[in-house]
């Protein structure tokens, strides 16, 4: 099958993008060789290192100004006009997403998004995903190329590019304007990265928490515990911790090697984001939470009172 | 300016127990005991534009917000609730057509609806929803209807000359833009996660307009499907399996469950952190 993997250059996140790309294409068994990689980037000095972590040999680095999606799918869709690619293979992240689905669209192919697994048919591809805010897993028949896929958050582990001999072409493309609606453009960094992604430890708090002074102490108790502090939707939303912290299929999916579940019920889309943990422990005044059946250990009582003895015995 | 909302009722899936979650021959699982709710990203995208109307006001500028839902009958209470709270049209687009998984179907309606029923400056949608969670719908409205698209919104405000100050999520922070319409704002995981009850008196004096009841057939639903089917379709469904030991850790008191999760089965795991 014929695909080309687009990434974003232009993100801090890059290197997790190619190496989880490159752990779904490993484990897809997709042929490398067969393979293309666009790379949009923003930064002259970092065409190298962008480079070195392209999945495959054959790659296309395409400057642009900044990562504007309207401009992107222009260039993309100039890139491309001529190709007969079977597979375009976007990131987890919602860039990835949203462009899978437009630039199917634009080249009327099909997409799917947060793609698990493939399988390649003569007649199509087969594709997996979850549905029912991850109660279930659909399976899905896709016939008509090119099909755009975007991977889902957490769907393979991660794996470095080996690949040493690339071959790359550099094409300026600061030119491409479609994003003459935007009038004023102001990016505003985090201020502080919340590390859940990469956590080795990490307690998440739910709803059951109820109140924002009680985020504050649990993300007192997870720094003396050693832990990095993750809250479910209702949590951020309310603004009892910051969007950054959010865990589930709208937010981080962290594979931590231990996890201690606070005050959660057990969402399917909230545990999608703590399932790759090791060991699972969960802290709750419900014994008929779904998050019981889902953990390693489980403590039924108040978790307040619980994580104050751990302190103490610490 | 003209702002449309588009929202869907789900099933509440989480009250869903073990047993519930049959497939039947129709690849689909019977919910229709269970109370539905506003999807959570829609009844924030409902939000945020009700609290755009009232920025709208200090700039000297109307909004007129049409509500629009695409399903069976259950959703007009919550279109009741929206004249309540001053949306100036309710609209319910009758469906009773499986679309979960076809989202260009929906897409396809909603752009009609846009460009040949009620004229829009703006549309706004939460970002996906359940049982399809096909996180397509916004996008394909964006395209079908030839306009951008600002993803991952997580507020609106008001701004000079008719425009709007979109803040939206992106990778390692926000992004604030200032934007002409038309757009199509597909709403995130905005701190702003609850539609707002309207009061009695209001109930009284607009919560019982009529609502416009469409027919779906008058968007060619038909062969919208049959497009649909010949590029993918649904082959399979299966419960996701999460369970795990579930070892119970009890104890006389608190301190005494602390203790024996800390000695048996936290301790060594902590040491290696």
């Amino acid at each position: 099958m014929k695909f080309t993997v687009i990434l974003n250059g232009c993100s801090d996140n890059f290197i997790l993008q190619a190496e989880e790309i490159n752990g779904f294409l490993s484990s897809n068994a997709l042929n490398l060789s067969r393979g293309h990689t666009i790379i949009f980037y923003c930064e002259e000095n970092s065409k190298i290192e962008l480079m070195a972590n392209a999945p495959t040999a054959s790659v296309e680095l395409i400057k642009v100004k900044r990562y504007q999606p309207e401009n992107i799918l222009e260039i993309l869709k100039q890139r491309t006009i001529n190709q007969q690619m079977d597979l375009y293979l976007f990131a987890s992240d919602f860039t990835g997403s949203e462009l899978s689905v437009r630039f199917a669209y634009r080249i009327a192919g099909s997409s799917l998004v947060a793609v698990n697994k493939l399988e390649i048919e003569k007649d199509g591809l087969i594709a997996y995903k979850a549905v029912y805010s991850n109660h279930m897993q659909g399976v899905f028949k896709l016939s008509k190329k090119p099909y755009c896929i975007s991977i889902a958050k957490g769907c393979t582990d991660l794996e470095a590019v080996l690949e040493k001999n690339h071959e790359a072409i550099t094409e300026d493309m600061m030119d491409v304007v479609k994003d003459d609606f935007i009038k004023e453009y102001d990016f505003v960094e985090e201020e502080r990265v919340s590390g859940l992604a990469h956590a080795k430890f990490m307690l998440v708090a739910g709803n059951g928490v109820k109140q924002k002074e009680k985020v504050k102490r649990l993300e007192e108790i997870a720094k003396s515990l050693g832990a990095v502090l993750g809250v479910s939707r209702p949590v951020a939303t309310n603004a009892w911790a910051p969007l950054n912290q959010l865990v589930g299929v709208s937010g981080v999916m962290a594979k931590p090697e231990l996890c201690i579940a606070v005050a959660v019920s057990g969402a399917a889309a909230f545990f999608a984001g703590i399932e790759k943990s090791q060991y699972i422990i969960a802290i709750n005044t419900d014994k008929g939470a779904p998050i019981v059946r889902c953990a390693d250990v489980v403590i039924i009582d108040d978790y307040e009172s619980i994580l104050e003895e751990l302190l103490k015995i610490k | 300016m003209k702002i449309l909302v588009c929202f869907k009722t789900v099933p509440d899936l989480e009250m869903l127990s073990e047993e519930d979650w049959a497939v039947d021959s129709n690849l689909a699982v019977d919910v229709s005991f269970v109370k539905n709710i506003l999807n959570c990203f829609d009844e924030s995208a409902l939000e945020m534009t009700l609290k755009l109307s009232e920025y709208s006001e200090s700039f000297n500028e109307s909004l007129t917000l049409t509500a629009l839902t695409i399903g069976d009958k259950k959703a007009e209470m919550f279109l009741k609730t929206l004249y309540a709270l001053k949306f100036q049209k309710a609209v319910r687009i009758e469906n009773n057509e499986d679309v979960r998984f076809f989202p260009e179907v929906i897409a396809a309606v909603i752009a009609q609806y846009v460009e040949k029923i009620n004229n829009q400056d703006v549309v706004v949608l939460g970002r996906q929803s359940g049982e399809g969670d096909n996180a397509k719908t916004p996008l394909l409205v964006a395209e079908m209807l030839g306009w951008p698209c600002i993803t991952q919104v997580i507020n609106i405000e008001p701004s000079q000359e008719e425009r709007l100050r979109v803040t939206s999520m992106v990778e390692g922070g926000t992004l604030i833009q200032v934007i002409d319409t038309p757009c199509v704002l597909s709403v995130g995981n905005a701190p702003v996660s609850y539609l707002r009850v309207p009061t009695l008196k209001d109930k009284m004096s607009y919560g019982k307009r009529a609502i416009e009841v469409l027919n779906i057939n008058v968007f060619n639903i038909a062969s919208l499907l049959n497009k649909c089917y010949h590029e993918y379709q649904l082959i399979g469904l299966e419960k996701i399996s999460n369970h795990r030991a579930g070892i119970l850790i009890e104890g006389a008191t608190t301190a005494e469950k602390a203790k024996k999760l800390y000695d048996h089965y936290l301790k060594e795991r902590l040491e290696k952190q």
